[in-house]
């Protein structure tokens, strides 16, 4: 089923006197439950393709749709409700809420969601358990290490089982180890609750993982290639 | 959650959040001392012109109260003390024969209102008998007159010596008498002391040829606030020959200044306002400065934009609210252990005194001082923060999470 489809996506950046084209004419499809990455060098276009299908930035030109729904016919309000019912994000920074413990990072996504105290902390606490973060889960992100934080922020991405988790260079400030370990957790989470994955990286690692590359380079699709 | 989230991020800066919250807590001391003092002097002030003479109810003939000349006599007293005296609100009340007239000594004179009183009645209804501060108060019977201080030494006389007061009769005569001085009074109001001398009833109807006439009544109510109530009861009872006064009418300078004080006293609220609305616009426009980042993370997750100005209104609501309690907290403390000891402001007597103010003031905590303190601040204070949160709320997701 498609979950994500762009018709002639394009972004150009800047004013009107030196405009940089970040997006030139990008379709995509991505279907539910893919585990993909979106490769390519340093100002190929990654990130912006990664918010204009977040909903976090709006293209120059061409469509972008999730589920079936264009983007550009929504207010800032319903895109705010379809990134908190919809999209799970996760950071290269982990970029967690410094005053929050782990448990209360988790849970926040809940809270906006209406969700009561008791159903927050119960579900946070088996995601936890789940992830292998249960021990974690008074601590405040200064006291975790960066993988520590990267767990707690997929975590975050996933607690309410959002249709898509976007990753912006997840692995790019772990050493390998971490990375591999925090690759097989999403993936776990991929293949158990069927949540599409969408990577942006050029971490050999990641593109190794992913069932689905597809490479970028000045804005434009170079290949799409699926693994078996 | 966005309580406990907003409780937090007031403390990631301690040194900024301090700082704010010194100043709030210094403007509230402040206000707290400024308003008890105010209001402790207000409240003296108004004891002692109603307690010493004015009380919180007089009923005279129709025009008395404007021209105090005799002929303006009470008619028919025995109905408006009947009406005094079954009304269950009235705690005392005491019948007075008041005439402008001089007073003399060998050596000088003075023109002053001569009060003739019924020594026990008036002192069930004002506070004359207990500011005799030399030789003894009122005695019926007695040929005697009770003076200030103040007229004494004008009047050159002490204790036992005689004065002569003489006044315009009801049929237009001068009437006179001679007064030995039985004891000298003391009050907060030099104007007064300078004013009134007082002398039992009979001997003052008898020089005014008022017969057992008086000029006015004065009563004490139970409850000050019922003085309206029972003024409006006996003017309908008593009808347009009568002017039944309650003490708003009948000083309404010191209602006039009170309603100054209370003026003043907003003047002070909005000036330390604009202070805490410039300490917190400035707190809060950092604090959004430095979570740009944040904030943007908070919105690419799903927070609302009413849900982010409700985080940023907390913020400035807890930082405002915890310096108000402490700000209020050491100026009630201040106020409280004031009251107790006063304020000693004998340097400027003369000038107190002048205006009827007792030169030790007692500060007066009121409750609504305490409920403006404790809610104006804050309400200032989440109205600033309103800048800093619809600058929060502009920021573009994509834009803040790219923010370094």
């Amino acid at each position: 089923m498609e979950l994500i489809r762009t018709e002639n996506l394009e972004k150009v950046y800047g004013d009107h006197t030196v405009p940089v084209a970040a997006l030139r004419g990008v379709n995509i499809s991505i279907g539910q439950g893919e585990f993909l990455a979106i490769a390519g060098p340093s100002g190929s276009g990654k990130t912006t393709l990664l918010n204009i299908v977040g909903a976090l930035d709006q293209p120059t030109g061409g469509k972008a749709f999730i589920g079936g729904e264009d983007l550009a016919t929504k207010d800032k309000h319903q895109l705010a409700a379809l990134r908190l019912n919809r999209i799970g994000f996760i950071f290269q920074a982990y970029n967690l809420i410094p005053v929050l413990t782990a448990m209360e990072n988790i849970e926040f996504k809940l809270m906006l969601l209406g969700k009561s105290q008791a159903e927050r902390r119960k579900v946070a606490l088996r995601l936890m358990d789940e992830l292998g973060i249960g021990s974690l889960a008074d601590k405040r992100p200064q006291d975790m290490s960066g993988g520590q934080q990267q767990r707690v922020a997929v975590a975050r991405a996933i607690v309410n089982q959002p249709a898509i988790v976007l990753a912006d260079e997840p692995t790019a400030n772990l050493d390998s180890v971490t990375a591999g370990s925090l690759m097989d957790l999403m993936e776990s989470m991929n293949r158990q609750k069927n949540i599409t994955f969408v990577f942006s990286s050029h971490d050999r690692l990641v593109l190794e993982r992913a069932r689905r590359v597809v490479k970028l380079r000045d804005g434009q699709i170079e290949g799409d290639e699926t693994k078996q | 959650m966005i309580p406990r989230l907003a409780w937090r991020n007031i403390w990631r800066n301690r040194r900024r959040s301090l700082i704010v919250l010194v100043a709030i807590a210094i403007g509230l001391v402040t206000l707290a001392l400024t308003d008890s003092v105010y209001n402790g002097m207000m409240v003296q002030m108004f004891e002692d012109q109603v307690g010493t003479h004015v009380t919180h109810l007089q009923v005279h003939r129709t025009g008395f109260n404007d021209n105090k000349v005799i002929q303006n006599w009470l008619p028919n007293r025995e109905r408006v003390d009947s009406l005094l005296r079954t009304d269950s609100r009235v705690k005392s009340y005491s019948g007075r024969a008041v005439a402008f007239g001089i007073a003399s000594s060998a050596s000088n004179s003075s023109g002053i209102s001569i009060i003739g009183v019924d020594p026990d009645a008036e002192r069930a209804v004002t506070t004359i008998a207990r500011s005799v501060v030399a030789g003894s108060y009122l005695t019926s019977g007695e040929r005697s007159t009770l003076v200030s201080r103040r007229l004494a030494e004008k009047l050159d006389v002490g204790l036992g010596d005689k004065i002569v007061a003489m006044a315009t009769t009801l049929n237009g005569d001068v009437g006179a008498d001679v007064f030995r001085v039985c004891g000298l009074f003391e009050t907060a109001s030099s104007e007064f002391d300078r004013a009134y001398l007082y002398v039992p009833l009979p001997y003052a109807q008898e020089m005014l040829g008022l017969g057992d006439g008086i000029t006015e009544y004065a009563a004490m109510m139970h409850d000050p606030e019922t003085a309206g109530q029972v003024r409006d009861r006996l003017r309908e009872a008593l009808g347009p020959q009568y002017e039944a006064l309650s003490y708003a009418e009948l000083i309404p300078m010191m209602v006039q200044l009170m309603e100054v004080f209370k003026q003043s006293m907003i003047i002070y609220y909005i000036i330390i306002g604009i202070a805490t609305m410039f300490g917190i616009v400035n707190a809060q426009l950092m604090s959004v400065y430095e979570r740009t980042r944040e904030l943007g993370i908070l919105m690419a997750t799903g927070m609302k934009n009413r849900q982010i100005v409700g985080m940023i209104l907390l913020e400035a609501f807890f930082l405002s609210m915890i310096g108000t309690v402490i700000g209020l907290s050491i100026g009630l403390g201040i106020s409280l252990m004031l009251s107790r000891t006063g304020i000693d402001l004998s340097i400027y007597a003369e000038g107190l005194t002048m205006i009827g103010a007792s030169s030790t003031i007692y500060p007066v905590v009121s409750i609504e001082g305490i409920i403006n303190g404790l809610t104006v601040i804050p309400v200032i204070a989440v109205i600033a923060a309103l800048y800093p949160a619809l600058r929060a709320i502009r920021l573009e997701p994509v834009r803040a999470i790219q923010y370094v």
